[in-house]
C-alpha cells in the first residue's frame, strides 16, 4: 500500500520533470520569439525540490498529516498538467496568436526582467497595503461583532438595521469619493479595504454569536466566570468557525478591491500589483499581465496557507479550552 | 398593551421623520454658500418614500397582515434612513457646513437624477443590471449542478474542494484584462468575471452542504425505496439548500463588487462607468448620486430579490422551528 501510494506520488514529480526536459529539448514553435528557457524551468525544478521534500518529509518519514500529503499532491497534478498542457500546446506547437497567448517561457521571463518592479516593489507594497486594511478590520470587526451579538437590544434595534442596509455596498464605488476626501491616495486605498473586510467579518461574527448554545454562557456565568473572560474563552471560541467563513470573504473582498483601488489610484504613478495588471492592460503587454495574475495568485496561495495555520492554532486553542 | 403602544409609538417616529424633512427642506432657506438648487426632486421621493411606509405599516401593524419582526425591521431601516437624510440637509444643506465642492447638499444630489435621468438613472440602470444578472444566473446554473456532482463523490470532493479553495481566493477583477483580450467586448469580459466570482462561493457552499449531509438519511430514503432521482430532488437539494442560499448570496454580493469593479475600470457604459466619468470630471454631486443609486440597487436587489427567494424556499425550516 504504502509502496504503491509512493509510485504514485513520484509519478505525479515525474510530470514536472518531463516538463523542463521538454522545455529544454524540444525547440519553440516557429511563431514564438526566441525567449529564454531558464526561469521557467527554474520554477519547475523549485516545485520538484518542494514536492520531494515533501514525499521524503510527509510521506517517507510521516511527520505530516496524511491528508495535507494527499492534497499537495492532488493538487499538484492539476497544476502539473496544466503546466505541461500550456508549454507543449502554445509553446511547442504554437497554437493560437502568440500576442493574446504567450508562452509560459516568455511570461516567466518577466519575472527576470521586471524583477524590482513587479516581484520586489509591486508585491511588497500590497501585501503592506493589504495587511494596513485588513488588520484593523479584524480588530474593529470581532470586538464589535461579539459585543452587538450578546446584546439583543443593540442588535435588533441598531446594529442589524444598519448591517442590513450597508453591508452589501459594493465597497469599491467608495474609492473615487475616498481618494477625494482622504489626504493621500495610499489611505483611501487602505480605508476603502477596510471597508471591504470589515462588513463580512462583522456580519458572520454576529452571526456566530447569535447562533451559539445560550447554555454554554449560562452554565459559564453559573460557575462564576467574569464578562471579559465570557468573551475570551466562551464567545470567541464558540463563534470561531462563523468568524473563519467572515475573514475568508472578507479576505477575498480585500483583495478585489485594492486591485480595484490601486487599478483607479494608479494614475497618480505608484505600484502594486492590481495597477501593474491594469497598467500594461492599457499597453496590450499580456506577458506581463499573466505574470502578474500568476503572482497574484501565489501571493494568495501563500497567504492562505499562513491564515490556515494561524486559524487551526486558534481552534486548537478552542480544544484545549473545551476540555 | 404598553408594548404595544411603544411599538406604535416607535413607527410613528419612523414615519413621521419623513414629512419632518420635507418641511425643514421647504422651510428653511439653504446655507449661503450653497448654489440656489430645486428642492422638488428630493422632496417628492421622499413623499413617495413616506407614503409607501405609511401604508406598509398601516397594512402590516394595524391590519396585522405582516408578521410583526417584518415591520419592525422595515420601520428600523426607514428611521435610521431618515435620520441620516435629516443629518445631512441640515448640516450640510441647511448651515452650510464643509465645502461645496466634495460634500453636495441633498437638494443638489438628488436633483441630478432628474437632470441626467437618460445617462444615470435608465441607461446606466439598465445595462448595469443585465450585465449582473447573466453572470450570476450563469454562475447559478453551472455552480450548483457541479457542487452536487461534487459533493456526492468522495473522491472528486477531495480533490476539487483543495483547489476551488485556492482558486476562490484569487480575485477575479484581475482576469479582467486578459478576459478583454479573449472575449469579443469588454460587456463579455465583465460578465465573464462576475461570473468567475459568483462561481466559486456558491460552489464551494453547494459541494459542503452536499457533502456534509447526514449519511443516515440518504439511506433511510433508500430504505424506504426511493431511486436516486428523487433522493437527489427530496432529500440532497433541500437538506444543502441552507447552505446553497449562503453560497448564492456570497455570490450576489461578490457579483455586484466585481460588477461595479469591472465597469469602473474599463466599461463604457454602466453604473460603475457613470461614478468614473464624473470622478474624472470632478462632479462630485453627481459621483454622490451614482454611489447612492448603485447602494440603491444593491440593497433593492437583496432585499426584495434574494431575501424573499430564500424564505420561500426555506419554508420547511420555519415550520420545523
Amino acid at each position: 500500500m504504502k509502496v504503491s501510494k509512493s509510485i504514485k506520488y513520484l509519478i505525479i514529480i515525474s510530470i514536472f520533470l518531463v516538463t523542463i526536459v521538454l522545455n529544454q529539448f524540444v525547440p519553440d514553435a516557429a511563431n514564438r520569439p526566441d525567449q529564454p528557457k531558464l526561469i521557467f524551468n527554474m520554477f519547475l525544478g523549485m516545485f520538484i525540490l518542494a514536492l520531494l521534500s515533501v514525499f521524503i518529509y510527509g510521506h517517507l518519514l510521516g511527520r505530516l498529516k496524511k491528508n495535507g500529503v494527499r492534497t499537495i499532491m492532488d493538487l499538484s497534478v492539476v497544476f502539473g498538467i496544466f503546466f505541461f498542457l500550456w508549454l507543449v500546446l502554445i509553446g511547442k506547437m504554437g497554437y493560437t496568436d502568440h500576442l493574446r497567448f504567450p508562452s509560459p517561457n516568455s511570461v516567466f521571463t518577466v519575472y527576470q526582467t521586471d524583477f524590482s518592479l513587479l516581484v520586489v516593489r509591486s508585491t511588497s507594497s500590497t501585501i503592506i497595503r493589504l495587511m494596513q486594511g485588513y488588520a484593523p478590520a479584524i480588530a474593529l470587526a470581532i470586538p464589535i461583532g461579539l459585543f452587538v451579538g450578546r446584546h439583543v437590544n443593540v442588535h435588533d434595534r441598531v446594529a442589524y438595521p444598519i448591517a442590513k442596509m450597508i453591508a452589501p455596498i459594493p465597497p469599491v464605488i467608495f474609492v473615487p469619493y475616498a481618494i477625494e476626501l482622504l489626504p493621500s491616495i495610499d489611505m483611501a486605498v487602505i480605508f476603502v479595504i477596510f471597508i471591504g473586510a470589515f462588513w463580512p467579518i462583522y456580519v458572520n461574527t454576529v452571526y456566530g454569536v447569535r447562533n451559539f448554545d445560550y447554555r454554554y454562557i449560562e452554565a459559564a456565568k453559573t460557575l462564576g466566570a467574569s464578562e471579559k473572560k465570557l468573551y475570551t474563552k466562551i464567545l470567541f471560541p464558540g463563534a470561531f468557525p462563523s468568524i473563519s467563513a467572515g475573514l475568508f470573504i472578507g479576505l477575498v473582498l480585500a483583495f478585489i478591491v485594492l486591485a480595484v483601488a490601486e487599478g483607479i489610484g494608479g494614475s497618480y504613478g505608484f505600484p502594486g500589483l492590481g495597477w501593474y495588471v491594469l497598467y500594461f492592460a492599457d499597453l496590450f503587454d499580456y506577458e506581463k499581465i499573466v505574470a502578474a495574475i500568476l503572482l497574484i495568485g501565489l501571493v494568495v496561495v501563500v497567504w492562505t496557507a499562513i491564515f490556515d495555520r494561524v486559524q487551526n492554532r486558534i481552534l486548537r486553542w478552542q480544544v484545549k479550552g473545551d476540555e | 398593551m404598553s408594548s404595544k403602544t411603544n411599538i406604535g409609538l416607535r413607527y410613528l417616529i419612523s414615519v413621521a421623520v419623513f414629512p419632518l424633512i420635507i418641511i425643514l427642506n421647504l422651510m428653511l432657506p439653504d446655507a449661503a454658500n450653497r448654489p440656489d438648487q430645486p428642492k422638488n426632486v428630493l422632496n417628492s421621493l421622499l413623499i413617495v418614500y413616506f407614503g409607501i411606509l405609511s401604508i406598509y405599516v398601516l397594512y402590516g401593524h394595524i391590519l396585522n397582515k405582516q408578521p410583526e419582526v417584518r415591520v419592525q425591521m422595515v420601520s428600523d431601516i426607514s428611521l435610521i434612513f431618515g435620520t441620516f437624510i435629516l443629518i445631512w440637509v441640515i448640516t450640510v444643506g441647511k448651515l452650510g457646513f464643509l465645502n461645496t465642492h466634495s460634500f453636495p447638499d441633498p437638494n443638489t444630489v438628488f436633483k441630478v437624477y432628474m437632470t441626467d435621468f437618460d445617462f444615470l438613472t435608465y441607461e446606466s440602470s439598465k445595462a448595469s443590471i443585465i450585465r449582473a444578472f447573466i453572470g450570476y444566473f450563469l454562475a447559478l446554473a453551472t455552480a450548483i449542478p457541479l457542487g452536487i456532482l461534487a459533493g456526492r463523490n468522495l473522491r472528486a470532493f477531495s480533490v476539487s474542494y483543495p483547489f476551488s479553495k485556492v482558486t476562490a481566493h484569487i480575485p477575479p477583477i484581475v482576469y479582467l484584462p486578459y478576459a478583454v483580450a479573449i472575449f469579443p467586448s469588454i460587456n463579455h469580459a465583465i460578465i465573464f468575471i462576475i461570473f468567475i466570482g459568483a462561481f466559486w462561493p456558491i460552489l464551494i457552499n453547494t459541494m459542503f452542504g452536499v457533502y456534509n449531509i447526514d449519511p443516515k438519511i440518504i439511506e433511510f430514503a433508500k430504505i424506504l425505496g426511493a431511486n436516486d432521482k428523487r433522493i437527489l430532488a427530496k432529500v440532497v437539494v433541500p437538506a444543502a439548500m441552507p447552505y446553497i442560499l449562503a453560497g448564492s448570496l456570497i455570490g450576489l454580493v461578490v457579483s455586484f463588487v466585481l460588477l461595479t469593479a469591472g465597469e469602473m475600470v474599463g466599461a463604457n457604459a454602466g453604473l460603475g462607468f457613470y461614478l468614473m466619468y464624473y470622478f474624472d470630471v470632478g462632479y462630485f454631486d453627481k459621483v454622490v448620486a451614482g454611489i447612492l443609486l448603485i447602494s440603491f440597487w444593491v440593497f433593492f436587489w437583496i432585499t426584495f430579490g434574494f431575501d424573499l427567494v430564500q424564505s420561500r424556499l426555506l419554508r420547511w425550516q420555519r415550520k420545523i422551528g
